[in-house]
């Protein structure tokens, strides 16, 4: 066992292995905010990688409606109960020790590496039977309650959110601990986690160990297959881009304009360099307005979660950690910088590996908690990795009045 | 010269001096002549030459005149994903025939887990493993010098079984289509993966010391389990010779070391969750297989008089010592 | 307060009557420990821990002091045969000849194994044989019950090998000398706390604490590894619950603690050797530790 810094913990861990030398990681940043459950990038995902014999129960990526919905069902309560378990009463963050280093604060309490004998597991967890994986959208929709009264912020009586999953591609995957083959590995050019397919012989201790059950067994390979962060697109080899880094699918179909996908840069000790305008450093690291899904696993992993403001804080700061006040404190009354970045979401395939904003007039008030406060119309600019521009866009988004034509089908 | 023998070893110095000078004088002969004084005493596996050939089938009734040898077994637990010992014990024949070794190993379980089907199945297997070259050394050490592989061959009851579609295996499914059907959509297919590929029941397979287990260029083992009556019974073969140094080769007169592992697949034992024996010898030897077993009588009559001659030496020592304590008292 | 009616006598037979083959047996026990710890356990083990390339310095290192210690191990065992052989000539009383006859029928069935003179069943019974003799031969008074507890599980667990060399299928009766063998063996430290019947509290509590260790150590997660190397090192199959090794271990510890100084180094030789046949060096190393034991006691006289 290696001892790693995991930032997310705020911490020094255990993990099997050393970190890499460090360079580039796949990140993404998904507002939960704005998720509309359509499953546009479930379907893209599926009919992109996941369509042929045997994975047929194979959801790369799916979108659920929490808290009752789960693939595989009720994946993450049974991860939590086995931790409660191990550690009763122990699973607590110290939030007051915060620092650039613990942006979180502490968490006091055992990873799912910690947790684990390390003879028979390396990590804690489980294997869903073929049972779990079936009715991937169960709970949909399905609200905790009633209220007659209606929904108030900040938080509703009755409530449910839209989580969308894909593989974290976690800087210390519990899959790629957990793989006696070493059939799994951890590329240093974009930190994606890739299965091997010509040494995978299908022990499925990837899917035991995966907490977000992200690794899943095919049996008409009997191997295992992950999601691949569509690893062509990002490395840019897919002719539509002309060699430069591109999203992947999911990312790029988004309907909801929730999802921002990029690489940002890691050092040996697993940090994050320093790159404010890369934006998703800046939502991260900056703003502190997106947040990691269940960071007490221990796997630091790289999906970031803007989180729902409308959901009782308790079951988010489980879910998210300890930041979640402060994220939609942020979210809901977002810095002048903040709300310009927010807009680079979705409004380009190619990945955004820095911003510049361009100050632009006053355009109205708002009033928020009872303050008011400006907006501005900025121009906001995203630049590719060679430094040129990609894409520019305002914070108003611009309305185009059609001239009135008569065309033959008169759309 | 007994009085002079014991008047050196009376002296403390002398006594030192003769015994380290012995001693290093030995252990200098052994590591210049490359000498391993120590042999093998444990199981001996006899492959006698058959008359007929066995084939794959368990039940072929050469393996019935084959003496079994029963290897105890014990959980893995050297490294992670440690567990099994749920197989105490495996019953191993040997035999050849023109050239082509038979190991037919026999162990009981109750259940027969054949499928890999759903993610929560695991099937049951059996390995048979030798070291790439035949040990020089003490055998159960061979495993202990860097560099030195073994040779696995691993059979799993799975891969007896067709790679079925879902809409095959189950037989209520229904899918509207398969845009494509081809190996590449098959990815580890596509990679060459054997278990994907199906191509034969058992892999050969090789590991490094402190490597991983990788299929071997040649896949040149075959192997077929049946399970009848709460036993598995599993057959390998494979012709004596090979042309790679990284697999076991073997011939009449030769001896190597093997050791088994059997997994249990509804105890969820995989990888190294297995119930593994130690080394063991296996003799090849060019004698045909007789009905009898491995040792002709005169040498069993031998043996029991050499063992009831020494023991009567010992119990007869045991009751002097014991007479003499009680008369000195 | 420790057997305060005991301490002359060790005293003396630590003094006056030096056993000479011992220093050799001593060096051997250390030689055979060390051999134990580096090859047998730490090589062995160690193969299996997946590539860790910076474990592979370490790992050659280990592997080849374990090589040298192993040469080294097994030059003392024949040295240290041949002074118990000399020794018991040149005493020349009952015991002496014994130790002589029995070293000697031991080297005659090592070569004949080595060379491949005869089948090795042959000369595999001699070797249980010449240990069980010496074992009775060192026989009397209160070590009695645990000599008979090891050459019962000496005879069940080689027997078990031995029995197969001649062509007989042990089949179920096999599972259960392997099944008795090891309830033998974990007799073993039982019937050795009654003979040297370990007094004192400390000593007792330190042993406890170290059967409890074992205890979790078998129960737990590596108590796979150790089942794997009691088959392997002591032939054992570890097929008992975790606390009869505990317990063993507990009464193991105190009895050694509190036994003569004189069997330690047999004690040790006993360990490093295992229980069975594995090979003609661990073979030696139990026909060293019994020879040393057999002459040592008619050292110091008939009586005990």
């Amino acid at each position: 066992m290696a001892t790693v810094y995991n930032w997310h913990l705020g911490r020094e861990m255990s993990y099997p292995y050393q970190n890499g030398p460090g360079g580039w990681q796949f990140a993404a940043v998904f507002n939960t905010n704005r998720c509309i459950a359509c499953q546009t990038c479930t379907m893209a995902c599926k009919s992109t990688w996941t369509f042929s014999p045997g994975q047929e129960l194979m959801w790369w990526n799916n979108v659920e409606t929490k808290p009752y919905g789960g693939y595989p069902h009720n994946w993450d309560v049974k991860i939590l109960e086995l931790l409660e378990k191990a550690n009763p009463g122990g699973q607590v963050w110290d939030a007051t020790a915060k620092s650039d280093d613990a942006p979180y604060g502490r968490f006091e309490g055992k990873t799912i590496f910690e947790a684990a004998d390390g003879m028979t597991q390396r990590a804690l967890g489980y294997l869903p039977s073929e049972e779990e994986w079936k009715g991937p959208n169960n709970g949909e929709d399905v609200a905790t309650g009633w209220s007659a009264k209606g929904a108030e912020l900040p938080e509703h009586a009755g409530w449910f959110f839209y989580l969308q999953r894909i593989c974290n591609h976690c800087t210390y995957p519990a899959c790629l601990a957990a793989c006696p083959r070493q059939a799994i590995y951890k590329r240093q050019e974009d930190g994606i986690v890739l299965i091997d397919q010509e040494r995978c012989r299908g022990y499925r201790k990837c899917v035991e160990a995966c907490p977000y059950k992200k690794a899943m067994y095919r049996p008409t390979t009997r191997t295992s297959e992950k999601c691949i962060a569509c690893f062509p697109r990002v490395e840019g080899s897919d002719p539509l881009t002309q060699g430069e880094p591109m999203e992947t699918r999911c990312m790029a179909t988004c309907v909801g304009k929730i999802r921002l996908q990029g690489l940002v840069r890691v050092d040996e000790t697993g940090r994050w360099v320093e790159d404010r305008q890369n934006p998703i450093y800046y939502l991260v690291h900056v703003e502190k307005v997106a947040l990691p899904l269940y960071p007490q696993f221990g796997t630091q992993p790289n999906v970031y979660y803007i989180p729902p403001r409308w959901v009782p804080r308790a079951y988010l700061r489980q879910m998210f950690g300890p930041g979640v006040d402060h994220a939609i404190e942020r979210y809901t009354n977002p810095s002048r910088e903040l709300l310009a970045v927010l807009q680079l979401f979705r409004v380009t395939q190619r990945i955004i590996f820095s911003y510049a904003i361009e100050p632009g007039p006053k355009v109205g008030e708002v009033r928020i908690n009872g303050t008011v406060r400006e907006i501005f119309n900025d121009t906001v600019i995203g630049y590719g990795r060679d430094g040129k521009e990609i894409v520019r866009v305002t914070v108003e988004e611009p309305i185009y009045e059609r001239p009135q034509r008569k065309t033959l089908n008169s759309i | 010269m007994k009085g002079l023998f014991a008047a050196v070893l009376q002296s403390r110095a002398w006594r030192f001096w003769l015994g380290a000078a012995a001693v290093l004088t030995i252990a200098a002969l052994l590591q210049w002549t490359d000498t391993e004084p120590a042999e093998t005493q444990n199981l001996t596996l006899f492959a006698y030459e058959a008359d007929r050939d066995p084939g794959l089938d368990p039940g072929n009734s050469v393996w019935e005149r084959a003496q079994p040898v029963q290897v105890p077994l014990s959980g893995q637990a050297a490294t992670y994903a440690a567990g099994g010992g749920s197989v105490p014990v495996v019953s191993v024949r040997a035999v050849h025939h023109k050239g082509t070794l038979y190991l037919r190993l026999e162990w009981d379980d109750p259940t027969a887990d054949t499928s890999s089907y759903r993610p929560e199945d695991f099937a049951d297997a059996a390995a048979v493993e030798f070291p790439a070259q035949a040990a020089t050394t003490v055998p159960s050490f061979c495993m202990g010098q860097p560099g030195a592989g073994v040779n696995i061959w691993h059979w799993r009851a799975d891969s007896e079984q067709v790679l079925a579609l879902p809409t095959e295996h189950y037989s209520n499914a229904v899918v509207d289509w398969y845009p494509s059907t081809e190996d590449l959509f098959f990815t580890a297919r596509a990679a060459g993966n054997p278990y994907a590929l199906n191509a034969s029941p058992v892999q050969n397979l090789v590991a490094q010391a402190f490597g991983t287990l990788t299929p071997a260029a040649e896949q040149s083992v075959q192997g077929h389990g049946v399970y009848a009556n709460g036993k598995w019974q599993v057959v390998f073969a494979r012709p004596f010779s090979t042309s790679d140094p990284e697999l076991a080769a073997f011939g009449p007169g030769t001896k190597t070391d093997v050791a088994f592992a059997v997994w249990d697949g509804s105890k969820g034992e995989r990888d190294g969750m297995k119930s593994v024996s130690q080394f063991i010898t296996l003799s090849i030897s060019g004698a045909p297989l007789a009905g009898g077993g491995p040792e002709d009588w005169p040498w069993t009559v031998a043996a029991i008089a050499l063992f009831l001659g020494l023991s009567a030496i010992g119990l007869a020592l045991g009751w002097y010592g014991y007479r003499e304590a009680r008369m000195g008292r | 307060m420790t057997a305060v009616g005991r301490a002359p006598r060790l005293a003396i037979a630590g003094r006056t009557a030096a056993p000479r083959g011992s220093e050799l047996a001593g060096a051997l026990a250390v030689a055979a420990l060390a051999e134990l710890l580096l090859v047998r356990v730490g090589s062995r083990t160690a193969i299996h821990i997946p590539a860790l390339p910076a474990l592979r310095k370490p790992y050659a290192l280990m592997t080849e002091a374990g090589d040298v210690v192993l040469v080294l191990a097994q030059s003392l065992a024949i040295v240290t045969l041949a002074a118990a052989a000399a020794e018991g000539w040149l005493r020349g009383d009952w015991r002496g000849r014994a130790v002589m006859a029995l070293t000697g029928a031991f080297a005659v069935a090592a070569t004949a194994i080595r060379f491949g003179w005869g089948p090795p069943g042959l000369w595999q019974w001699a070797t249980l044989a010449t240990v069980a003799s010496l074992a009775a031969a060192s026989a009397g008074g209160r070590r009695t019950p645990a000599l008979a507890c090891f050459t019962a599980a000496w005879l069940l667990i080689g027997g078990h090998t031995a029995i197969q060399s001649l062509g007989v299928a042990p089949g179920e009766a096999g599972r259960w000398m392997l099944w008795l063998g090891e309830a033998a063996a974990l007799a073993i430290p039982l019937a050795a706390a009654v003979a040297v019947r370990p007094r004192g509290r400390r000593r007792w509590f330190a042993a406890g604490a170290a059967g409890v260790a074992a205890t979790a150590a078998m129960a737990g997660p590596s108590g796979w590894t150790l089942r794997f190397l009691t088959l392997w090192n002591l032939g054992l199959a570890g097929t008992f619950p975790p606390f009869a090794y505990g317990i063993a271990v507990a009464t193991g510890a105190a009895s050694f603690a509190a036994a003569p100084r004189s069997v330690w180094v047999p004690v040790a030789l006993l360990a490093a050797s295992g229980l069975g046949l594995h090979n003609t060096y661990q073979s030696a190393l139990a026909v060293a530790a019994l020879a040393t034991l057999l002459l040592a006691q008619g050292r110091r006289g008939a009586a005990q």
